[in-house]
């Protein structure tokens, strides 16, 4: 008897613990919410983002931040930052139980997740309202953001996803002036580099992610065209057409010739780097992002002697030569369930961020601003920034498979990629697992 | 007279406990009836798909190679840590070994380090360019070796670091149970002139069973779930020929934004972990409930 009462005792004693945690938890929140909205003309918001270095760019973003702070006294605005991959992780963790920050950085593979979900507002009307502001924005620079054509994020800058940089002193070295403008003397170039002892491409591949990333979106496209991709995106058409496995094909060729350094799937991104910092390896393929990187940490006669260049066009192949896999790669967006002066708050801080003043230091940092800017001081950058920044003008860009896909379909094609990598699956045997993963 | 006593104490006792259990129950069993309930539900979380998710963990190909891949590193980790950690413990019992106490640190030490630091180290170690294995096969004048690119044994590469680690866990176990053997046994076996072999086999290895039960129990279960070391060495990768379940789970929630079927492969985890350690009580001859 005593006993059962007891039980009875340390039952409703666990009970209570949890539902004072829990109810402790949950009437936190709503007293935080409660005080937001009734504290008297301050409006209080929550921004995601990862803009925590020292990099010119996190800088620049905080200095804009803290005018904008000075501007708009009764916003405030509170910060919730982590460095860009455990941001990455975060985000998709928040978005998985949707507590999503009030704005936030969002690339558009998670505006895809969260726009189906509810958790992003649309900017269509704003976009339609303020032209002054959104008129001056590059072509296509929403496309990332776009679900079922609406648009629910604005881009933080253009990246593109795709950039070979080459060694110069290395291809004149064996006998290559220029740098190849065929998919065939590309890979005779590759045989070359080979033979004379060099890694040809030197890269990092450990996520899966790189390679996927920086090589195959582009050399995809160039097989298989934008169109292609599209349609299968909207389901028309398959991963196991001719298509993918022919730019799968295309991958398995430079696999062959031994393009990569052999150890590619055990070192991350840097280590990759390192190969082409110490003449190891003649190229380097990465993003528009290694340039920054490239031009202050390489060594002087490497950085003197980088060329950039993007792949080939490939004979018989669907895409435009002159295209790079790229696009607005992240964007800021807002929580659909703000209203009223709260959303026009966040909207205000987020034109602040996209706007021109913004662009035109952008640009001057060696950037690639979301939108066209024509007063910039061209000696502010570096030269190879600025032989970069010419190489891009007039370029389209084609979708970016980690960026257009939903999260689960591009771990499966990227882990595929790796497979091939190690010759342990076929172009077809990927292209079938892809198209399963769809299904 | 002593039962009336435990049992008036046992109320206090178990109230003391409250806080224990109300923690245990909020940071484990709440969240696994949590997965539990998710991985009934679709991706999102929002809708109710039923068995659903189970029927496509069942066809997935991808788990089932991570079950395997975990099957490997079990059967790896029970020979390596319990297998050489029982021939060090017996070694250490021997009288001609000097510095036992340093032989016990240097074993040991490796048991406090965070598993990703130990990632760090071997992925170091096998590091293609400098790692100090290929630098060895280099002086003896050998190919470098693709440790953690080769898809056919780069399971038994990450395996390496996990019986390297918890070896001295074992040993400690064991040296621990050794010293309950009275040595009147030992100094009898020795009279009748049985080798050191002999005595092994024959007189300690039965007179630990209970102990090597346990440190079965312990291996079999701790390596099921093991995530750490391979989370930092491959990924899983290349492709998913390092790819154990608890890696396969973590993709799903957080690179893939599957939460509704991570779920699945937890609940699916705990399952094939309960079978395999249930089997392996089973072979090591029927439960602890003897002991």
């Amino acid at each position: 008897m005593k006993r059962k009462r007891f039980i009875q005792s340390t039952l409703l004693a666990v009970l209570a613990l949890i539902v004072i945690a829990t109810t402790g938890c949950g009437s936190n929140g709503s007293a935080s919410k409660g005080a937001d909205e009734n504290s008297g003309g301050d409006i209080g918001l929550t921004f995601g983002h990862f803009r925590v270095s020292k990099d010119n760019i996190d800088v620049l973003f905080g200095d804009t931040l803290n005018q904008f702070r000075a501007d708009h006294p009764n916003i405030k605005i509170k910060e919730e930052a982590v460095a860009h991959d455990p941001y990455r992780d975060r985000t998709t963790t928040l978005g998985a139980s949707g507590e999503l920050p009030d704005i936030f950085m969002a690339n558009g593979s998670m505006i895809l997740d969260f726009a189906s979900k509810g958790y992003v507002a649309p900017w269509d009307n704003v976009i339609k309202e303020d032209t002054a502001w959104s008129n001056d924005f590059v072509d296509g620079a929403f496309d990332d953001f776009k679900v079922d054509n609406q648009i629910y994020g604005v881009p933080v800058k253009m990246a593109a996803v795709h950039t070979i940089y080459y060694n110069k002193a290395i291809f004149k070295e064996i006998g290559i002036n220029e740098f190849p403008s065929a998919w065939e003397d590309f890979k005779k170039a590759i045989t070359t580099l080979k033979e004379a002892g060099y890694t040809p491409i030197g890269m990092g591949n450990r996520s899966s992610v790189p390679v996927g990333s920086t090589v195959f979106s582009t050399l995809a496209d160039r097989v298989t065209g934008t169109n292609w991709f599209n349609e299968v995106k909207s389901g028309e058409r398959k991963f196991t057409d001719p298509e993918f496995i022919q730019a799968l094909e295309a991958m398995k060729e430079l696999i062959d010739l031994q393009a990569f350094n052999p150890d590619i799937n055990s070192i991350d991104e840097g280590q990759g780097e390192a190969l082409f910092y110490n003449k190891e390896a003649a190229m380097h393929i990465s993003g528009s992002w290694f340039l920054p990187r490239l031009v202050r940490e390489a060594p002087e006669d490497i950085a003197a002697n980088t060329g950039m260049a993007f792949f080939p066009a490939i004979e018989g192949g669907k895409g435009d030569a002159h295209a790079v896999a790229g696009g607005g790669g992240w964007s800021y967006a807002v929580n659909a369930r703000l209203t009223g002066e709260k959303k026009e708050a966040a909207i205000e801080l987020i034109k602040a961020l996209s706007g021109e003043k913004f662009a035109v230091a952008q640009k001057e940092i060696s950037e690639i601003p979301a939108r066209n800017v024509a007063n910039y001081d061209e000696s502010k950058l570096s030269p190879l920034a600025n032989e970069y920044s010419k190489m891009l003008e007039g370029i389209s860009y084609t979708p970016v498979y980690d960026i257009r896909l939903k999260p689960a379909l591009v771990k499966t094609i990227y882990q595929g990629v790796q497979e091939l990598l190690i010759g342990a699956s076929s172009p077809q045997q990927i292209a079938e697992k892809v198209q399963s993963a769809v299904e | 007279m002593s039962s009336t006593v435990f049992k008036l104490k046992l109320g206090q006792v178990l109230r003391y406990l409250v806080p224990v259990y109300a923690v245990y129950g909020f940071a484990v069993l709440l969240p696994l009836c949590i997965a539990f309930i998710y991985s009934f539900y679709n991706d999102a979380g929002s809708t109710f798909v039923g068995v659903q998710q189970y029927v496509k963990l069942v066809q997935d190909s991808n788990f089932w190679i991570s079950f395997k891949n975990n099957m490997v590193v079990v059967v790896i980790c029970v020979i390596g840590q319990v297998g050489i950690a029982f021939v060090i413990a017996t070694l250490l019992q021997t009288k001609f070994l000097k510095m036992r106490a340093l032989h016990r640190v240097a074993i040991f030490l490796p048991v406090v380090l965070a598993p990703v630091v130990t990632g760090y180290l071997w992925s170091l170690i096998y590091n293609y360019r400098f790692g100090i294995l290929n630098w060895f096969l280099g002086v003896l004048g050998k190919e470098p070796a693709l440790w953690l690119d080769s898809p056919g044994t780069v399971i038994y590469a990450v395996s390496i670091p996990l019986v390297w680690q918890y070896v001295g866990l074992y040993l400690i176990i064991f040296l621990a149970g050794m010293q309950n053997i009275s040595s009147d046994i030992h100094d009898a076996v020795e009279i009748d002139g049985a080798s050191w072999i002999q005595k092994t086999i024959h007189v300690t290895l039965p007179l630990l069973k209970g102990v090597m039960q346990v440190a079965l129990l312990l291996c079999v279960s701790g390596t099921m779930k093991t995530f750490d070391h391979i989370f930092v060495m491959t990924g899983g990768g290349p492709g998913t020929n390092s790819m154990v379940m608890a890696q396969y789970a973590y993709d799903n929630a957080f690179v893939m934004s599957r939460l509704g079927y991570a779920s699945t492969i937890s609940i699916g985890m705990i399952v094939l972990s309960t079978i395999v350690v249930s089997l392996v009580v089973k072979l090591t001859g029927g439960g602890l409930r003897n002991e």
